[in-house]
């Protein structure tokens, strides 16, 4: 099958970029040359660990770009513009400003912080597009922004109280970016990220038929509020669990689902594993020019990727407001 | 003998405007309806609770005794199908192709590839609603009497022993609601489908039609078939709405037709 094809030839090529990205820095390192020990030191515990984060970062958040779309039938709904990454950073802020180190349920308290501000702008603007019958992409949108001041400006109220350092390490982390991570912070995202992804992968073909239509796809036997709710559940899991540890990194989630849309196929059987791939590699590459364009100093990766993103999102507004656009819903 | 019973329904949008009322009415298997009426007399509402996508507290609607109620999506999806009206829908980005195939969900698990049997299935509605030229084409490139064709045909492979179609011919030039209502019959002549149909074509429906169903102000005026409606049809759609009609003999066919008999505002 072509589109089978396409998929694999994807896969391939994101394992190679995995796994030459660790190679570039400040000095180049193969993978498993006969390097010096500090060498491989560096390749595996520092960027290999940073380069799989940043993978598995970009492949969630364009998952949950991917899901929203569909979900509000909006071209331009990610996790950044619906103000659900917001939600998520201010409440992971209110966590560190209040000084909750210890964890709960075996979470750090920041990651936690991040899932109750995730879920809470997710409940709301859910129960906006519910409580409008219908809801048009504009309205929408400006209920993102909206949703996005309320939680800056909450944000800056915590930075307020907080101390300096507190509020320094805010501010850097509302940039994005995967510098100080090592495997332990990866795995703390990690297997959110694993359920998250099964259970969007489960509920693929349902995607399907919410573009055509709530009515049309109850009559066809989709039990569309079990789907809703469970692909709320995955998407605030996968975005608090992202956040928390990467920070709210833009566009991402914007991009990648069109691109795939364009490049493999609108069915979401295909687009899933496309989006998951073509947005872990994206921000591996985003995060490799972010930390090598002017070495040593780096760049926060969320600047590449709203440099990146800010024009698209424009590109995007402007064209599907005209008819017959192949991106448009 | 598959039947739809519908008891004492009655229906309103937030509890304040009363849309049905106290409707009730038995469609049997293989029988075509036509459900008529004014704008806003609850029609395309009694077809969504048909479909079950309204939410009924008032009254029930029972397929073979079984209330709908009892249906799990999937059971319903087999033994129901809804065709929406094409003209007033932003159409997905699929091809006509994809789109039949998502019919086949109720049939289906986890769908990467479709079977021979779904290919076929496919294959034979695509070819009884005449729109196997357009097959690969994208819904977003189609005209709304192609539209609504691949609208039906989804609900064609659906299989389904009842189908429910809302207004399919508003809004489309005559010679495309012709093919529609051919598309209809064929449906109907292959399946022996029960269809209940909305529709403001009243000539259409007492031609094509073996029963007809029509609503006021969300009351049932007339329940019966087309033959008994012509007894005294210009009456019925006096009562129906609210306006003279007439009746002119003739054609090829010699069928009597029926008109609005004045012209509003005309003195």
């Amino acid at each position: 099958m072509k589109t089978g094809g396409k998929l694999l030839m994807l896969l391939f090529s994101s394992m190679i970029v995995v796994f030459l990205a660790p190679s570039i820095g400040m000095e180049f390192i193969a993978p498993f040359g006969n390097s010096g020990a500090l060498q491989q030191s560096i390749y595996h515990e520092l960027r290999l660990p940073r380069t799989l984060t940043a993978f598995f970062a970009g492949a969630g958040l364009s998952l949950c770009g991917m899901v929203f779309q569909a979900l509000f039938r909006n071209p331009l709904a990610d996790p950044y513009t619906l103000g659900i990454a917001s939600g998520a950073s201010c409440g992971a802020a209110l966590a560190v400003v209040l000084g909750f180190t210890g964890s709960l349920f075996g979470l750090p308290a920041v990651t936690f912080g991040a899932f109750i501000g995730a879920l809470f702008a997710t409940l709301l603007l859910f129960g906006f597009a519910t409580f409008r019958q219908s809801i048009d992409k504009l309205t929408m949108l400006l209920a993102g922004v909206a949703l996005s001041f309320l939680f800056s400006s909450l944000l800056m109220f915590f930075q307020y109280l907080g101390d300096p350092h507190d509020s320094f390490f805010i501010i850097r982390w509302l940039m994005g970016g995967m510098e100080t991570i090592g495997y332990k912070s990866l795995f703390l995202f990690l297997p959110f990220e694993v359920i998250s992804v099964v259970i969007i992968f489960t509920q693929l073909p349902q995607l399907d038929h919410l573009l055509t239509g709530d009515d049309i796809a109850r009559s066809r036997g989709v039990n569309i509020r079990k789907t809703r709710i469970l692909l709320l559940l995955a998407t605030t899991l996968l975005v608090g669990a992202i956040v928390a540890v990467c920070g709210p990194i833009g566009f991402i989630g914007l991009i990648v689902p069109h691109l795939s849309r364009v490049l493999f196929s609108w069915k979401h059987v295909w687009t899933g594993p496309a989006t998951a791939l073509m947005g872990g590699v994206l921000l591996v590459i985003a995060d490799t020019i972010a930390r090598t364009i002017i070495a040593p100093t780096e760049i926060p990766v969320g600047v590449i990727t709203a440099l990146l993103g800010a024009p698209f999102f424009l590109w995007v507004l402007f064209s599907t407001s005209g008819n017959g656009k192949s991106h448009e819903f | 003998m598959p039947s739809l019973q519908v008891n004492n329904l009655s229906f309103s949008f937030d509890k304040c405007k009363q849309v049905l009322d106290t409707i009730s009415f038995t469609i049997n298997s293989g029988e075509q309806w036509s459900v008529i009426g004014k704008n806003g007399s609850g029609k395309s509402t009694l077809i969504r609770c048909l479909a079950r996508l309204e939410k009924t507290e008032n009254g029930s609607i029972a397929i073979d005794n079984n209330s709908l109620h009892s249906f799990s999506s999937i059971e319903m999806a087999r033994i129901c199908a809804y065709v929406p009206q094409a003209t007033l829908r932003i159409p997905p980005n699929f091809t006509v192709r994809e789109y039949v195939l998502m019919g086949r969900y109720p049939y289906r698990g986890f769908p990467v590839r479709s079977t021979a049997d779904d290919r076929s299935i496919v294959g034979e509605a695509l070819e009884l609603t005449d729109i196997t030229a357009l097959a690969d084409r994208s819904m977003k490139n189609l005209s709304g009497g192609e539209l609504q064709r691949v609208y039906i045909a989804g609900a064609v492979v659906q299989r389904t022993v009842i189908m429910l179609l809302d207004e399919p011919v508003s809004f489309l030039d005559p010679m495309h609601s012709e093919m529609i209502h051919a598309t209809m019959d064929r449906i109907h002549r292959e399946y022996r489908t029960t269809m209940v149909t909305v529709t403001h074509d009243i000539n259409a429906a007492l031609q094509r039609n073996t029963h007809i169903l029509a609503l006021h102000t969300g009351k049932k005026v007339f329940a019966g078939t087309t033959e008994t409606f012509r007894l005294n049809a210009t009456n019925h759609l006096k009562e129906i709405y609210g306006i003279p009609f007439e009746t002119v003999t003739g054609g090829s066919s010699g069928t009597r037709w029926f008109m609005p008999a004045q012209k509003i505002g005309a003195t």
